[in-house]
């Protein structure tokens, strides 16, 4: 599974090589579990960040504080309902492979170390160069919700500015499709 | 335009987030259910059990008295006397003789009265509680004297013995020939019938002891019931065997015996609740009990299989 995943960082780095396309964008965000009341941080590549589809490659760790200490590597779907000039509405579509590392100490019956996950969600993204977004995703097996606040930087971007309502149209990323 | 649809786009995430939330959420990684919790189960099986047949004994009475599941009895009144008594005052017709016969496991189970002798598992071919009475008062018998029985078998076997119980309603551990003037083996000369003369009234089991060299245990452990109140069987059909567990942990039971494990749980509301497992025994085990709803009439027809 693990070389899956780098196989994935393989090919965005190869994309990210063409930085001028703006092909590719980084990001990290925070998140909270609702149900299992655990936080998290994540790492993110999105590939045609700009396009209406873009493909989400990204790792999600819950950290050991938590009640549930487990790591998500994943690949989402992220398709642009609406598109505007400061902001993008989008659904979303995740698969993962999930090592819940304290299974053992949870009273679910049939806990398990491996998992497999999907997850369906929508989420809210700036369109600017560092863009900030917020996602909502439910997770189909466990049956749980979280919540995600992150930001994105999308390389080869001319203008940076940062977040909502810093000016409009002219300070939106370029290469917009 | 624009405004309109991003707000019924977001109205209608709003509306499935909340669904999604209040409805499709479950905490099952970090919280343990409470578990299903039931009353005692006497009122519903004491329901259901035998009762006690009751027959007037006259002077024009002729022997021997047939009961409704076919045990025959023969006793005289001047076999009979009062609890009490010292001389030689008799009992006078009419008298009144009192049965429960129990010979499926069914109504052993009803009557959660196992077939089990310190700790050995009986083949057993019937239980029945004879007594006497007189106006009320009980009766016993008469030092040396007895009344003559007749269980009903369809095949007799030379081996079996008479157990004896308490006089009670209850389960009390059986005792195979309590004392030297009690008969013990019951006779198979008569065909269908398994016939004995017996010297005490209370309850009596026509029994086999099959206890064996090597034996093992079932623990009962459930993940989402509570089992304190929950009464849980043992059936062996090789023996007509039932077992009774106590706390949650069964007696002795012997390698390679095939069970059945019937559970019965009564909700506060009334309710009923099964758990129904065979099981080959050849190693001490424990037994996971999921409870599932069920009727009256279900489990009537699943004992009634046993």
């Amino acid at each position: 599974m693990q070389e899956r995943f780098l196989v994935v960082l393989m090919v965005c780095l190869f994309f990210a090589a063409d930085t001028e396309a703006q092909n590719i964008g980084a990001g990290a965000d925070v998140m909270y579990n609702f149900q299992s009341e655990g936080f998290g941080a994540g790492a993110r590549v999105s590939i045609f960040p700009n396009r209406r589809l873009s493909y989400v490659p990204q790792f999600s760790y819950y950290f050991p504080f938590n009640k549930v200490n487990e790591y998500y590597a994943g690949l989402a779907l992220e398709y642009k309902i609406i598109r505007r000039n400061k902001f993008n509405l989008y659904a979303i579509a995740h698969g993962a492979y999930d090592s819940w590392m304290n299974y053992k100490e949870s009273p679910l019956k049939d806990a398990k170390k491996n998992n497999w996950d999907l997850e369906g969600g929508a989420g809210i993204s700036g369109t600017t160069c560092l863009r900030p977004f917020l996602e909502y995703r439910y997770n189909i097996k466990f049956r749980e919700t979280h919540l995600r606040l992150g930001i994105l930087y999308i390389f080869g971007c001319k203008k940076k500015t940062y977040g909502f309502g810093n000016g409009g149209k002219d300070k939106r990323c370029g290469n917009y499709d | 335009m624009k405004r309109t649809k991003i707000f019924f786009t977001l109205l209608c995430a709003s509306f499935v987030c909340t669904l999604t939330f209040q409805f499709g959420c479950s905490k099952d990684r970090i919280e343990t259910k409470p578990l299903n919790s039931y009353s005692s189960p006497n009122n519903y099986l004491n329901s259901k059990k035998q009762t006690e047949q009751q027959y007037v004994i006259d002077s024009g009475g002729t022997c021997p008295l047939t009961a409704q599941q076919g045990t025959q009895l023969c006793m005289a009144n001047t076999c009979l006397k009062f609890p009490n008594a010292t001389g030689n005052d008799s009992v006078h017709f009419p008298y009144t003789i009192g049965i429960i016969e129990i010979y499926k496991p069914k109504d052993m189970i009803y009557a959660q009265m196992p077939t089990v002798a310190s700790g050995n598992i009986l083949e057993t071919a019937g239980e029945v509680r004879v007594r006497a009475y007189k106006n009320n008062t009980e009766l016993a018998l008469r030092p040396g004297c007895f009344y003559t029985i007749k269980m009903p078998t369809a095949s007799p076997q030379n081996y079996m013995q008479a157990y004896y119980g308490g006089d009670g309603d209850n389960y009390s551990d059986w005792v195979n020939n309590p004392g030297p003037a009690v008969n013990s083996n019951f006779a198979d000369t008569t065909t269908g019938y398994y016939s004995n003369s017996i010297l005490k009234f209370g309850w009596l089991n026509c029994d086999y002891n099959r206890a064996a060299a090597t034996n093992y245990n079932l623990t009962f452990t459930s993940s989402t019931d509570e089992l304190t109140n929950v009464a849980i069987f043992v059936y062996f059909p090789s023996t007509k065997t039932v077992m009774q567990v106590f706390n949650l942990v069964s007696g002795s039971i012997p390698n390679g015996s095939s069970v059945k494990i019937i559970a019965i749980g009564v909700k506060a509301d009334g309710s009923l609740y099964k758990f129904y497992k065979t099981e080959t025994v050849t190693a001490s085990a424990s037994i996971e009990v999921t409870m599932e709803s069920t009727s009256d009439a279900d489990l009537t027809t699943l004992l009634d299989g046993l």
